[in-house]
């Protein structure tokens, strides 16, 4: 009876795969083969990734520092200029600052100062008030991290109900949790309206994707929608979600995007393993227009507009200003 | 939403698992009337999870398990039913940590051979079923931290039990008579080889896509393979109230293979100890 016990028991080593070694370069392979299955955006990032092997595969060699490894490979990875791509490990984690591709287009500061004042209202994580006279309401979002309620909303919709139109600033929000999008949404849409679609990697080919399927805003069960103009500020630091959000607008027909392009990032991004333990995280879906256009590399505004230093010498900020001429009809 | 039903599933198995009866004991007595039992486990050792789906490292660490379930016995057949909820907290490169848990139903039905059952050793034969869910769970994977599994076994089960009794004796220390009374004890030995697997298991994508408000939990690609052995060797001491208890060591080794699926690996080693109440 113990000989058979201890002869199953070995059965675990046979059954078993074998481990994946550790060394340099067999992790620089599993890193590179796992984006090059399961990265959503080649198409729109233009990259040939067999290239990028051969220009990086040259530099590793097993035995080579840590910090040496970790430098090619998120070297490798920035290859890809994607917020959503990172590599981490216990000392360092690498990656791609979106928010460099433009200039940053806001000073909050500027806007207490100039804009709201010392007594504006905070209403969960939305800072607002009355501007331009009282005709037009601002609201300042700056993370979709920052969760809310829906009498959050109702509250401010109320307040500006009687106003010409709103902002809201979502310049520099890097994004958060889609589930906020959703919500904020359903308060700005009167009907079911199809915002955009999303597939998933499907497979391991570039262009191995699922069927496309279609996300949907449907309106908060309210008397409360705000169906006046909106305008959606917007720069290079509004990433992923707030992307999303932006992209969501598109579908609306009273909300403008004001400012500089997005910084993109409509991809979910997952995470893994490499078998010397550093983690990873890269896009594997992808979000498309009702039309089938693919905006990963950014949300192009409706009215381009970036602070200028004249503007704010006079107390203007200048994407505020650009906004407030179209609500107004200035 | 889709999360509330599993959610819902989720919470059925943990109020049905302490409702279930256990495993395997070893028959006591040679009455014709069935012994029927209530027992509870607890059991702690080892284990190691490796999902290829998040990570090709395999996670090592310890393991906590309970137990509980009916058994019912007679010398010609054993049946029962238990439920078995299993937490494995496993580390790899001294560094990442992975949860691993698991609620599992098992059913078995094992019936005496006479024919290859000797004097003192018996042969019993039989099939067993096991319905699981597993969740995985690493912070370190991003939108990957959570992955949940099904899987549903049908297995050729085979038992051998040895009972014995030890005489009652009586030693003398000094003027001190210590009297030892008669015990009867039955080890055991069995071994489940697996007939049939159902597991379902992440597609190519590992999960869900996110941007969905309705989540299916349940698209993940069904199939059918794989392989997992189960054994255990335990001892049984039978009380004077009809009662038992038992000490078992119990292997577990699971594999989906690698086909069109990732690949996930577990194993565990679990030392437990059973308290069986009797119902007649």
């Amino acid at each position: 009876m113990l000989i058979l016990l201890v002869f199953v028991s070995s059965c675990e080593q046979i059954i078993f795969t074998p481990a994946i070694s550790s060394d340099a370069e067999s992790t620089f392979d599993y890193l590179w083969d796992k984006v090059n299955e399961q990265y959503a955006f080649f198409d729109v990032k233009e990259i040939n990734w067999d290239n990028i092997y051969t220009q990086y595969s040259s530099s590793v060699y097993n035995d080579m520092p840590d910090d040496s490894l970790f430098f090619v490979m998120g070297s490798m990875l920035n290859e890809l200029k994607d917020g959503h791509v990172n590599l981490s490990s216990e000392f360092n984690v690498s990656r791609f600052d979106i928010t460099l591709l433009g200039p940053k287009n806001i000073d909050y500061r500027f806007i207490k100062d100039n804009y709201l004042g010392t007594d504006y209202y905070m209403t969960g994580p939305f800072a607002h008030d009355f501007i331009a006279g009282n005709q037009i309401g601002y609201i300042r979002y700056s993370s979709f991290m920052s969760g809310f309620s829906d009498d959050n909303i109702l509250y401010m919709l109320d307040r500006y109900e009687q106003t010409q139109g709103l902002i809201i600033d979502m310049r520099q929000n890097g994004g958060g949790i889609i589930s906020n999008v959703y919500q904020l949404l359903s308060h700005l849409t009167v009907s079911d309206t199809v915002l955009y679609t999303s597939n998933i990697k499907s497979g391991p080919d570039h262009n191995d994707f699922s069927d496309l399927m279609s996300l949907y805003s449907s309106p908060y069960d309210s008397s409360l929608t705000y169906t006046k103009p909106i305008a959606v500020l917007i720069d290079r630091g509004s990433y992923s979600s707030t992307s999303m959000f932006s992209l969501a607008t598109l579908s609306l027909d009273n909300i403008f995007l004001v400012g500089d392009t997005t910084g993109g990032g409509l991809g979910m991004p997952n995470g893994g393993q490499l078998p010397n333990g550093w983690t990873y995280r890269f896009s594997i879906t992808r979000t498309l227009t009702n039309d089938g256009i693919n905006y990963e590399n950014g949300i192009p505004p409706d009215i381009y507009a970036i602070l200028k230093p004249s503007d704010m010498a006079l107390g203007y900020d200048t994407v505020i200003e650009a906004a407030l001429d179209t609500l107004l009809g200035r | 939403m889709k999360y509330q039903h599993i959610s819902l599933i989720a919470l059925c198995w943990l109020l049905m698992v302490p409702a279930m009866g256990i495993d395997t004991l070893a028959v006591s007595d040679s009455s014709d009337f069935p012994d029927k039992y209530l027992h509870l486990s607890f059991g702690t050792g080892y284990s190691s999870v490796r999902d290829i789906g998040t990570s090709p490292l395999r996670y090592q660490g310890i393991l906590v398990r309970v137990n509980s379930g009916y058994v019912s016995e007679n010398p010609s057949r054993s049946w029962g039913v238990n439920g078995d909820i299993f937490y494995s907290a496993g580390i790899a490169e001294n560094y990442y940590q992975l949860n691993y848990i698991s609620g599992t139903f098992n059913a078995h039905y094992l019936h005496t051979i006479p024919i290859v059952s000797l004097n003192m050793l018996q042969f019993q034969a039989g099939g067993s079923y096991s319905s699981a869910f597993a969740v995985t769970i690493n912070s370190s994977y991003g939108n990957a931290t959570l992955n949940i599994d099904f899987f549903n076994a049908f297995y050729i089960s085979g038992r051998v039990i040895y009972p014995f009794t030890r005489p009652a004796r009586t030693r003398k220390i000094g003027f001190i008579h210590i009297r030892k009374p008669q015990r009867n004890y039955a080890l055991s030995y069995q071994l489940d080889i697996p007939l049939l697997l159902i597991n379902n298991r992440p597609e190519f994508s590992y999960v869900l896509n996110g941007l969905s408000t309705d989540f299916d939990i349940f698209s993940g690609h069904r199939f059918v393979g794989g392989f997992h052995l189960r054994s255990n060797l335990g001892l049984t001491r039978y009380l004077k109230n009809g009662n038992a208890i038992q000490i078992e060591y119990i292997w577990d080794v699971f594999t989906t293979g690698s086909r069109d699926i990732y690949l996930l690996e577990t194993a565990s080693h679990t030392l437990q100890f059973t308290f069986y109440f009797k119902l007649n």
